[in-house]
């Protein structure tokens, strides 16, 4: 097991959930022994390490277009631990679900999130977390573009980072984070700004904290597009990787090779932005209250993330109670998009 | 309503935050959220503090100047909605309710009837994709039991 020797609690004193997710690793080392071992890929997240250990290969094109270009050397003593296996290509299953009502136990984690086929969990004493789907050739593109969101979250929640339902965009002095419900225009106004040349840190999923001082960073090297948007955005619509997607898959595209450069790990956050794209009206940015936008980042980011929604709720609370909120009413003037959010930033300094 | 009353926010299913005045309440049942605008976020954080609906009617006319009959009208209205909305639950006061905290010094600011703002599109992200935290059904599944 990971970290055996971090584990002082005998089998008694160990809850219901530990001893699932016990038996949960004994199951990936199974795996890993059946399809060999992969060597680890640690990432650099939020000032820390995310070491992923995959059995065999089939869940490296599930895992790591979005997370690689965050590659470092080494882990960090502080990391994380992520196994993660799929039966299909392994022929292992996981344990038995434990008996009904046992698995009360505020430090192990687990999500599963039954329409995309994942089950997740995390043992925040150890540090360990494990990720288990039934086929890894099967997992939505949704989740492909935003991987590992249901461990990062609750083991990154204590150091006090949200995983936020939202884009972002700005350079590294300086970034405006872009909430709102799926469908407002996130996504458009972050890829208009990223074909305008400002930096880019997510249009989906970025992470972001109050304190010391408002900060966002980028996580994954992916977009999505809108289909009625894939004429606006030729240069990002032949990087679609997903052509022979689902009705209610968009396309997706990772940001490698000559949109690399355009990632930006972290920024200072200078704003909330709630865009509307509408369609019809010029790009005009108003002010907005905390309370408004915190009406538009909290619902999707509480319902996409169902872990510790007061405690996201709060944190959610404490971002945009520390920067300036807008409104950017926008229609179809990408550029016209990309200036006023430009304006914005260099407004903010 | 003749009998005192006072409402509670049945469980932890219903969380909000005010801020500036203004609060953002969300059901994580139905998926169902709400701005709180005009003055429904101090008539909702008092009533989290325990009001009665005798003492928020006069901790608002205290603040604000209104005709008590359309105040009265305002408030109550705003009170069965988020009652019908299953945000609060009505109760009988208890006695020796502690009064409420003055603010304003006595301002005599234009009333604002409390409005209730309901948005209903993330029940749709929630029938599509179901997420199972903590329930006995958020463990994986044996493939016959798929």
């Amino acid at each position: 097991m990971i970290r055996r020797e971090q584990t002082r609690r005998t089998a008694r004193e160990r809850s219901e959930a530990e001893g699932y997710f016990a038996r949960l690793e004994e199951r990936f080392e199974e795996a890993e022994a059946a399809a060999g071992p992969v060597s680890p890929t640690v990432l650099g997240v939020a000032g820390t390490t995310v070491e992923l250990r995959l059995a065999g290969r089939a869940l490296e094109p599930v895992l790591l277009p979005a997370l690689r270009h965050l590659a470092v050397p080494a882990p960090r003593p502080d990391g994380l631990t992520v196994l993660a296996f799929d039966s299909a290509s392994t022929g292992v299953d996981p344990p038995p679900p434990p008996a009904p009502a046992a698995a009360a136990d505020p430090e192990v984690a687990r999500i599963l999130q039954r329409g995309a086929g994942l089950f997740s969990m995390l043992d925040r004493r150890r540090s360990v977390a494990l990720l288990w789907t039934r086929d890894a050739a099967r997992v939505p593109w949704n989740e492909v573009a935003a991987p590992l969101r249901m461990i990062l979250q609750p083991w990154l929640a204590p150091r006090g980072w949200q995983l936020v339902h939202a884009g972002a965009v700005g350079t590294h002095r300086g970034g405006v984070l872009l909430v709102g419900r799926s469908g407002a225009g996130k996504s458009t106004t972050a890829l208009a700004c990223l074909a305008a040349g400002l930096g880019y840190a997510g249009d989906d999923y970025v992470l972001a904290a109050a304190s010391p001082a408002p900060e966002v960073q980028g996580l994954y090297a992916s977009a999505k597009l809108r289909e009625d948007r894939l004429d606006a955005f030729p240069e990002l619509a032949r990087r679609v990787v997903n052509p022979r997607r689902g009705a209610d898959e968009k396309p997706v595209l990772f940001l490698d090779d000559g949109l690399r450069a355009h990632l930006v790990r972290r920024m200072p956050l200078r704003a909330v932005v709630v865009p509307r794209v509408t369609g019809t009206a010029e790009p005009a940015l108003r002010p907005i209250s905390a309370a408004a936008a915190l009406a538009a980042a909290a619902p999707s980011t509480l319902f996409q993330i169902p872990l510790d929604r007061s405690g996201a709720l709060r944190r959610l609370r404490r971002l945009v109670e520390a920067c300036p909120c807008w409104e950017l009413e926008a229609g179809p003037d990408l550029a016209g998009i990309a200036a006023a959010i430009g304006s914005l930033l260099a407004e903010a300094g | 309503m003749s009998s005192e009353v006072c409402f509670h926010v049945p469980g932890s299913h219903v969380i909000s935050e005010t801020l500036d005045g203004e609060a953002v309440v969300i059901n994580l049942e139905s998926g169902v959220y709400y701005s709180l605008v005009g003055t429904a976020g101090e008539v909702w954080d008092a009533l989290r503090d325990g009001a009665t609906r005798s003492q928020l009617l006069a901790e608002l006319a205290r603040r604000y100047r209104a005709e008590p009959d359309a105040l009265r009208a305002a408030v109550d209205r705003f009170l069965g909605e988020i009652e019908a909305e299953g945000l609060v639950v009505r109760r009988p006061a208890e006695r020796g309710t502690t009064p409420l905290a003055a603010e304003n010094g006595g301002a005599q600011t234009l009333f604002e009837a409390p409005r209730l703002e309901r948005f209903t599109d993330i029940q749709d992200l929630l029938m599509l994709d179901p997420i199972h935290e903590v329930d006995d059904r958020g463990w994986p599944h044996q493939p016959a039991g798929d």
